[in-house]
């Protein structure tokens, strides 16, 4: 997705002057169009994530629209004290950008994957959180980031090969990738590949009618739009993050917030409470953790034919 | 014969104008000191030490170097206090340039839901112009600042105050780097280097030392001096400005309780609360 990344960002950066792109020396073959196009607008301030944020803070608050880009535990991890004190605690217009999240990074471990990444950042407060799952959803969530001026950040990981979508995502509403009253499947990111294809083969295979729904923007939450479509008595919620603090918290929470009253069954399928330091490709590593196709088949099939 | 005792006249002037405004400068200091020991007593403050040690040089930039002018904030020079902890020095700097009252800071300094905390908080109307608190942060987003400006060809300068013991961190390492690469002359680094930090002095904790060959390693500008002299710091800032394409530091060398012998020098100081036999004391000391 980062190369829809950065050719939304060129087309804007030619109307906004004022948008720069950093980045810790990474996005090689990916930023050298940019580069070339605005030379004194992309700087590499080498290997150095604090001093990144620091730097993009000071020229946030000088007035500037800033990008920071780099692989995504580095730049949310080793900086979360900078992106807390200095970015959005100040309200600066700074949008951080970071490659990969959850097992995109596959065999190179523990370093370069994390689940944790959405958990920790939606406890910070005034951070617009965005895990787009297609290129269609990455142009939606590059708008929303295009025309706020507020603190955000955007997981970008690999794009799926195909888009679920058949025009360009405009509202909420077009999130609604499939129709159905047997369950409603809220996803964020790109295991929407798997969810979609598991909800597809299903339909097909058992005629069960899912409505499957992406949410490729986690905070603000729109908690009415999700309430909304909770209006059947089973909900399950998938994500490749940690079981704390993600999507299934943000579910679970809505409709505890605002059903209560109503019995609504539940399950949320995210990565276990337990260090995910295994080595593999993304499909393996994504079986292990049962986020394949296959898996959330069968969890779906089992959850429709509990009795309540 | 005429030209030449006219020449000289004007620098007897000019010479008169300057020592007139370092006395202003000199005179303002020993108010503020003797005000950062009454609100730190009655506000129970801690960092007394730490606003002493640098009083005398938010006095040289905010009064005799830097341009702030309330009516347009667009052309000011920027400052971050990058050592929070001496934030009341700070607030003390921003009320005698009218950002607020003697009145506000009163109500507003340490209080609940006030608006001036035991470290800064960015509010453009106070005169603030970025936040602090976490040590190490301020020189990076002084040089980023620094960056924007250059960027825009405009000619505000970005002022740091940074701790000696803050020197540790990494960050300040990865900005040094940065400002040296991108010759960010419009970017002035100020040390407070009293040699004391959390635990003691700086040499038996994590030596600094050879602080000065080090900036200038990373291509940095270096003066060290006196830093409780007004007419040596100024001087040394001007001279820093002459030099160009470099980032500037200036090592400020400064005794932490200055002006208050049994605070002077004793990293206590940093933590030590006034009792009121004590305050009374320090008073007559700074007298």
């Amino acid at each position: 997705m980062r190369f829809v990344f950065v050719n939304k960002l060129i087309n804007y950066s030619k109307k906004n002057k004022n948008v720069y792109l950093i980045t810790s020396d990474l996005g090689y073959r990916a930023f050298e169009k940019f580069a070339k196009l605005f030379p004194k607008r992309f700087i590499n301030v080498g290997v150095s994530e604090n001093n990144m944020i620091g730097i993009a803070a000071g020229m946030a608050a000088s007035g500037k629209k800033i990008f920071v880009y780099s692989i995504l535990p580095f730049v949310v991890f080793r900086s979360l004290e900078q992106i807390r004190n200095n970015i959005v605690h100040n309200n600066l217009d700074v949008n951080i950008i970071g490659a990969g999240g959850g097992f995109s990074y596959n065999v190179q471990g523990i370093s370069h994957n994390t689940c944790e990444d959405i958990s920790v950042l939606r406890s910070l407060p005034n951070l617009s959180i965005h895990n787009p799952g297609s290129r269609l959803e990455a142009e939606f969530i590059l708008k929303s980031m295009f025309k706020s001026n507020r603190p955000s950040f955007a997981r970008l990981g690999k794009s799926p090969d195909m888009d679920f979508y058949k025009k360009i995502i405009n509202s909420t509403n077009d999130l609604i990738l499939t129709k159905g009253n047997d369950l409603t499947i809220f996803t964020t990111g790109n295991i929407l590949e798997n969810v979609y294809k598991a909800v597809k083969n299903l339909e097909k295979d058992k005629g069960y009618k899912i409505k499957l729904i992406s949410i490729p923007t986690l905070k603000p939450a729109n908690e009415k739009f999700i309430i909304k479509n909770v209006n059947v008595p089973r909900v399950l919620s998938i994500e490749e993050n940690i079981n704390i603090g993600g999507l299934g918290s943000l579910i679970a929470m809505s409709i505890f917030k605002y059903k209560k009253n109503k019995r609504i069954h539940f399950k949320s399928l995210s990565l276990e409470d337990i260090i995910h330091n295994k080595i593999g490709s993304q499909d393996y590593l994504r079986k292990i953790n049962k986020l394949n196709i296959e898996n959330i088949k069968k969890l779906i099939i089992k959850f429709l034919r509990e009795k309540y | 014969m005429v030209c030449l005792k006219l020449s000289t006249g004007i620098r007897i002037f000019t010479m008169r104008k300057k020592n007139k405004s370092i006395d202003k400068i000199n005179f303002i200091s020993k108010e503020l000191k003797k005000k950062i020991l009454d609100i730190s007593f009655k506000k129970k403050a801690h960092h007394i030490g730490s606003c002493l040690s640098c009083i005398d040089l938010l006095c040289a930039l905010y009064f005799g170097f830097m341009k702030i002018d309330k009516k347009k904030i667009n052309k000011n020079d920027r400052f971050i206090m990058s050592k929070g902890h001496a934030a009341l020095s700070y607030y003390l700097i921003l009320m005698k340039h009218k950002f607020f009252t003697e009145k506000f800071l009163m109500n507003e300094y340490l209080t609940d839901n006030g608006k001036l905390g035991g470290h800064p908080d960015m509010n453009n109307k106070l005169g603030i112009d970025f936040s602090s608190g976490s040590l190490g942060n301020g020189i990076s987003v002084a040089a980023g600042m620094a960056y924007a400006f250059k960027a825009d060809k405009k000619k505000n300068k970005v002022f740091v105050l940074v701790g000696d013991g803050e020197c540790n961190e990494g960050i300040v390492w990865e900005t040094a780097l940065f400002a040296g690469h991108h010759k960010l002359d419009n970017l002035f680094v100020i040390i407070d280097y009293n040699k004391l930090q959390g635990f003691g002095s700086t040499d038996k904790i994590l030596n600094l030392e050879p602080l000065k060959p080090k900036f200038e390693s990373f291509n940095w500008n270096v003066i060290q001096t006196d830093g409780h002299n007004i007419i040596e710091i100024l001087r040394s800032l001007k001279s820093l400005n002459k030099k160009k394409k470099r980032p500037n530091l200036l090592i400020a060398n400064t005794i932490k309780g200055k002006g208050v012998k049994f605070m002077e020098n004793k990293f206590e100081s940093h933590y030590e609360v006034l009792s009121e036999k004590k305050y009374n004391i320090s008073i007559k000391h700074l007298n």
